[in-house]
């Protein structure tokens, strides 16, 4: 009995302390109905666990039972747009209701972060912000570090180390490949996405019928950037000696109008002209015959450190878009610079075995550049038709200054103005499945050069010679048109399209070598007068067999070729008529969405241009004079390339592997022969192989976990040919290795790294001569990194390391290092740059060319201290956008 | 005449996919019904928006990502992927052909003789195995769930209710953590034949979460199954200015969880169609899916 009352008791005890049930309902203010919905949970006094929850019914009502030995006990309250409540009730059963009154509480938010790199489609999409640390200024900086991407010296830009065939801001070309005025313009902080449109093709008429294996890049403008004026001016001013580095900037972008207008002003070394590069593939220039002062080539290092200039560079580019895709373009560009370059060169050939011709020069040249260039262009791009038609023009009104020192110092006085006039018109259109195309480029170019060397050394000439100051003319004027015109169809899998076309060219040379006074009246054989006609007729049928996976390509132009050359004091009429039929294959294979494989043969034959066929002799240059054989080169070549691409946007691993081997025949063999120091060019009828072998491959891989990108580029090439060096036949064969790691990376939002290392390896091998020549091996380290101390500025310290093994005198090791701030106030950017620290003077270079050697030291610019300020301006925002 | 003639072909595709339906009805049906649901009273409105990452590891392939939304409010939530219903939509409207009598031939592939499209031009497609098609609409008072879901891109969709809460859920007695800056509690779950961790924060009053998890007193910002097959976490979290409403598409065929599972089971690796030069294509991906289902029973 005792037991059953105790067992009661404890009972009765038990459940007061575990049956506690509060209830009650949840009204809100001010119309005091119930919530559904809210969240109810019972906590200790402490708050650090949870007893029970629950959450409203429609009604509003809430119940919770628990249980707990505490005296007191909280009831949390919360709800979205509702106050949160803590309420503290003794610890038993009761009723309670609570009004919450409406309080718009602003939940904790998450920004979403979408991956750094997205795959729509064909489309891949870069997020810039992603990619940008502070101290990157320009979308040029960013582009760098996306995997995938490679921006190369010039400014061009690859995808899967293929240069891309379109850049578009806001889906429309309005620098028609002059891109780099936006790489280098545009701030980073504008662009919201980099999209990747792989397998481009820019005439939309031809979207269904013709493949494209290229990629285009568009830049998306942030909503901000577009429909405003912005505008960025920047004034700089440094020493030794007084330095200067201005620049203005303006763009605007709506759906209908585009424009970006520059001016760029430095003597700091840095080229302006560099933006007006045309970076599209197919539109370099075509190359005329030209007189040259003796200078040497670039050096490995960057153009800024050893540019000497004061350039004035001023870029106009509009574009207006209207209904029915139609779009006007306009682009204008001036640019102004005298360069300076001082070097000493060493040239050493191997005339015979045991005879080594050296030839050591001092020389110091003015380049004076004074270029203009316009284009207006109508397009008109639908899905059914395609209208281009483009009127451009290229002057330069260019003067060269130099002077060279042997044992006397020679002058050498170089103008060389050209024009060149251009119309292109293109018309696509789609009849059911079928397409007919059109196309017609007429060219005109005209350039007139005049070379004064004094004194002349050659003895040939001096021996006449009274003054010894000699005169080189030369007028070289073409005329050309091509026009082709073609319709295709489809049926099915297979694709055909035959191609007509038929080109016409007309160039005249005229040039003359004679005495400054002319007091002796040259001779026939340092005259030319050659005039050259050539009509090519064509009939190209081309077939395309597609199925999902595999894409074959076939196609055999056959070509009908008509050449007249006539030139008057040597007396050359020549009359040559060919057919060509130039076949080539094209397959490729694609394994899977990420994975591709590519297979191109070809033969071709083609005829030589009229700059080989000078018989009377030329001064190239103040050391060289050339003259040709009477006979026209004419090329066999025979190719193979084959890649692999892999890109996998998902783990940002992208790899590309190319080899392209070449077997080229010629009738032809070029040499030089020297004569007292001096290289006469001149051409054997001799029959001749070479072949040139080109291994490249690339990878690159983003690290998203420390923000990175790695890459590495490694490379093999060969080229096997024959020589004739003063009557001798050599065959030779030159190769290179180069491998180069290089990463980027911000682990830290303090500090970011970035580094690359080259290593190069390029020999010379001379069959039946015992290896005359080492390789000569280089290796480049450069390395940059940046502190952001606060969001505000960036400091930042880079070297660069090069070094050239095979150099006998001077340093075979040359340090660079630059260090420098930028701090942002508000809207003005303030930079300080403290170029080559070390204040490094030369740089000396190794190479080889055919069957020679050449050092070259180059003179620097030395320790230089800039400070700079950018204000970045902008219009305010209009709302009918 | 052509025109019934590519509904004939299209019929015949969707009966092969769509595995054991016969009342099928061509792609315009669906989209219909989509158009429809705009007019219709909403099921409910939501407040906030959610974004998960979906890790679902898989037999074939190594494990895939997805970003997966929760719309929800107070009341009622809509959980979906929305670039696998973009995809899917792309697909529905390339083979609705504007001019069918521009088309000259119609080629269809199954996935036994597959065929892979992605490299022609102009190809849309929409795999399986990518992201999630279905679409789960919870009520929170009463635990009851819609789901929406098809089998298909363009077959007919499927709709079952299941009763899926309350669920009894465990809290943990261990310190809270941090996750994604909110402060966490820890929660274990039995669910169908699966043991299930989750994470949540009654910094976020909502007793929601992905996929069918709901019940805990705040937002679950985080949960796993123990063999980690399964895998939800939040990367984003906005509340949206407005409610906005949340609509179940109309014209779904109702039927029971089991039976939509087991067709489910069977359903093909995915879908693409190429339209040019009047040359339509249908083709199913090469292979088979490897369905790993979150529900064993």
């Amino acid at each position: 009995m005792r037991y059953l009352y105790f067992f009661l008791l404890l009972f009765q005890w038990q459940q007061t302390k575990s049956q506690t049930i509060w209830s009650g309902s949840i009204i809100a203010a001010p119309d005091m109905k119930g919530v559904a919905g809210i969240q109810i949970t019972v906590r200790t006094k402490t708050a650090d666990s949870i007893l029970t929850y629950s959450r409203t019914e429609t009604s509003g009502a809430y119940r919770v039972q628990f249980t707990s030995a505490a005296d007191t006990l909280g009831i949390f309250i919360s709800g979205i747009g509702m106050e949160n409540k803590v309420i503290y009730l003794a610890n038993h059963s009761q009723k309670v209701n609570i009004t919450l009154s409406p309080n718009a509480i602003q939940l904790k938010e998450l920004k979403v972060k979408p991956p750094r790199i997205s795959r729509i489609k064909d489309t891949l999409n870069y997020l810039v912000d992603e990619f940008t640390d502070q101290n990157d200024r320009t979308i040029g900086d960013v582009l760098k570090k996306m995997p995938g991407i490679e921006v190369k010296e010039n400014g061009s830009i690859l995808y899967n180390n293929k240069p891309i065939n379109k850049f578009y801001i806001e889906q429309k070309d309005l620098l028609q490949g002059r891109y780099g005025i936006a790489t280098n313009n545009i701030t980073a902080a504008d662009v919201a996405t980099v999209q990747v449109m792989e397998n481009h093709q820019p005439v939309k008429a031809l979207t269904n019928s013709e493949f494209t294996n290229e990629a285009a890049i568009n830049i998306k403008l942030k909503d901000a950037a577009k429909g405003v004026v912005v505008a960025n001016a920047q004034l700089g001013i440094g020493i030794k000696p007084f330095l200067w580095d201005n620049e203005l900037f303006g763009m605007f972008f709506k759906s209908g109008r585009q424009m970006i207008n520059t001016y760029k002003g430095n003597n700091t070394g840095q080229d302006p002209g560099a933006e007006f590069r045309h970076l599209y593939t197919g539109n370099q220039n075509q190359q005329d015959l030209k007189l040259s002062i003796q200078e040497p080539g670039d050096p490995p290092v960057n153009q800024n450190r050893y540019l000497f200039n004061r350039a004035h560079a001023i870029s106009v580019n509009n574009l207006w878009a209207f209904e029915n895709d139609k779009q006007l373009n306009l682009n204008l560009n001036y640019l102004k610079d005298v360069q300076q370059r001082n070097s000493l060169a060493n040239t050493g050939y191997y005339l015979t075995q045991e005879q080594l011709l050296e030839i050591s020069e001092k020389l110091s040249s003015t380049r004076r550049i004074n270029q203009f260039e316009g284009a207006l262009k109508y397009n008109i791009n639908s899905k059914k038709y395609y209208l281009n038609q483009e009127l451009s023009f290229l002057g330069n009104w260019g003067t060269s200054k130099g002077i060279a020192v042997q044992r006397d110092s020679v002058i050498q006085d170089l103008s060389q103005p050209n024009y060149v006039l251009e119309n292109r018109f293109d018309l696509v259109k789609q009849y059911g499945t079928g397409l007919f195309k059109l196309s017609s480029v007429t060219r005109l170019e005209r350039s007139t050069q005049e070379l004064i060397v004094s004194p002349v050394s050659f003895p040939l000439l001096s021996a006449h010679s009274g003054s010894g100051i000699w005169n080189q003319d030369l007028t070289d004027q073409q005329w050309s048109t091509k026009n082709k015109m073609s319709f295709g169809w489809n049926q099915n899998k297979f694709k055909h399209n035959y191609t007509a076309g038929i080109e016409l060219k007309e160039r005249l040379i005229y040039s003359d070598l004679q005495e400054n006074n002319r007091s002796f009246v040259s001779g026939d054989s340092l005259k030319n007068q050659l005039k050259w006609n050539a009509a090519e007729v064509y009939f190209n049928p081309d077939f395309i067999f597609l199925t999902g996976k595999f894409r074959f390509n076939f196609s055999v132009p056959v070509k009908i070729a008509s050449l007249q050359i006539r030139e008057k004091y040597n007396h050359l009429d020549q009359v040559k008529n060919r057919l060509f039929i130039n076949p080539s294959i094209y397959l490729n294979y694609e394994v899977n969405p990420m994975m591709n494989l590519n297979l191109n043969l070809y033969r071709k034959s083609t005829l030589g241009e009229a700059d080989q066929i000078i018989p009377g002799i030329i001064m190239q240059n103040y050391r060289m004079l050339m003259r040709s054989s009477s006979e026209l080169q004419e090329i066999e070549l025979k190719g193979i390339s084959a890649g692999w691409n892999y890109n996998n946007p998902v783990k940002s691993l992208f790899i590309n592997i190319s080899n392209t081997a070449n077997w080229k025949m010629s009738n032809l063999i070029y040499s030089y022969a020297f004569n007292g120091g001096f290289q006469v060019l001149t051409a054997y009828m001799l029959p001749n192989q070479s072949f040139s072998n080109r291994l490249s491959t690339r990878i690159s891989k983003g690290i998203d976990a420390i923000k990175g990108t790695f890459t590495m580029e490694a490379g093999y090439s060969a080229d096997k040919g024959e020589q004739i060096s003063q009557e001798e036949f050599y065959k030779s064969i030159y190769e290179t290795i180069s491998f180069k790691p290089a990463f980027s990376t911000r682990f830290r939002p303090w500090i970011s790294v970035a580094g690359s290392l080259l290593f190069s390896s390029s020999s010379n091998k001379v069959y039946g001569i015992p290896d005359i020549f080492k390789p000569v091996r280089m290796q480049l380290q450069s390395s940059r990194l940046n502190f952001f101390p606060s969001k505000k500025l960036t400091i930042y310290v880079s070297h660069e390391r090069y070094y050239v093994q095979n150099i006998y005198t001077g340093s075979k090791t040359v340090h660079f290092a630059n260090t420098g701030m930028q701090y942002r106030f508000k809207s003005i950017d303030f930079n300080m740059d403290y170029t080559n620290l070390f204040n490094t003077k030369d740089y000396v270079t190794a190479n080889y060319d055919a069957i020679g050697y050449r050092i070259v030291g180059y003179l620097l610019r030395p320790a230089q201290l800039m400070l700079k300020v950018k204000f970045n301006l902008r219009g305010k925002t209009r709302n009918n956008e | 005449m052509i025109k019934s003639s590519i509904i004939a072909v299209l019929s015949c595709f969707v009966f092969i996919s769509a595995s054991a339906q016969q009342n099928v009805k061509t792609t315009q049906d669906q989209s219909q019904a989509e158009e429809n649901t705009k007019h219709k009273a909403p099921f409910g409105e939501s407040k906030i928006k959610c974004y998960y990452e979906f890790t679902r590891s898989s037999t074939t392939s190594s494990s895939r990502r997805d970003t997966l939304v929760l719309e929800t409010g107070a009341e009622k939530s809509r959980f979906y992927d929305p670039s696998r219903q973009y995809r899917d939509s792309m697909v529905r409207a390339s083979m609705n052909i504007p001019n069918p009598e521009t088309i000259k031939s119609i080629s269809v592939f199954k996935s036994e003789n597959g065929k892979d499209l992605s490299t022609m031009q102009g190809t849309v497609s929409s795999r399986t195995d990518e992201g999630e098609s279905y679409q789960i609409f919870k009520d929170l008072n009463t635990g009851k769930i819609k789901v929406v879901d098809y089998t298909a891109v363009n077959g007919k969709s499927f709709e079952y209710e299941d009763q899926a809460g309350p669920m009894d859920w465990k809290i943990q007695q261990v310190p809270d953590t941090i996750i994604n800056s909110y402060s966490c509690k820890q929660a274990r779950l039995n669910f169908r034949g699966r043991e299930y961790t989750a994470w949540f924060s009654p910094e976020v009053p909502i007793n929601d979460g992905p996929w069918k998890f709901m019940g805990l007193p705040g937002l679950i910002v985080k949960v796993e199954d123990s063999h980690q097959l399964f895998s939800f976490s939040l990367v984003g979290l906005e509340q949206t200015k407005m409610p906005l409403p949340i609509h179940i598409p109309a014209g779904s065929i109702k039927c029971s969880r089991a039976d939509f599972e087991k067709m489910k089971i069977k359903q093909a690796p995915g879908m693409q169609v190429n339209f040019s030069f009047g040359n339509l294509i249908l083709a199913e991906f090469p292979g088979e899916t490897n369905y790993i289902p979150m529900e064993l029973k």
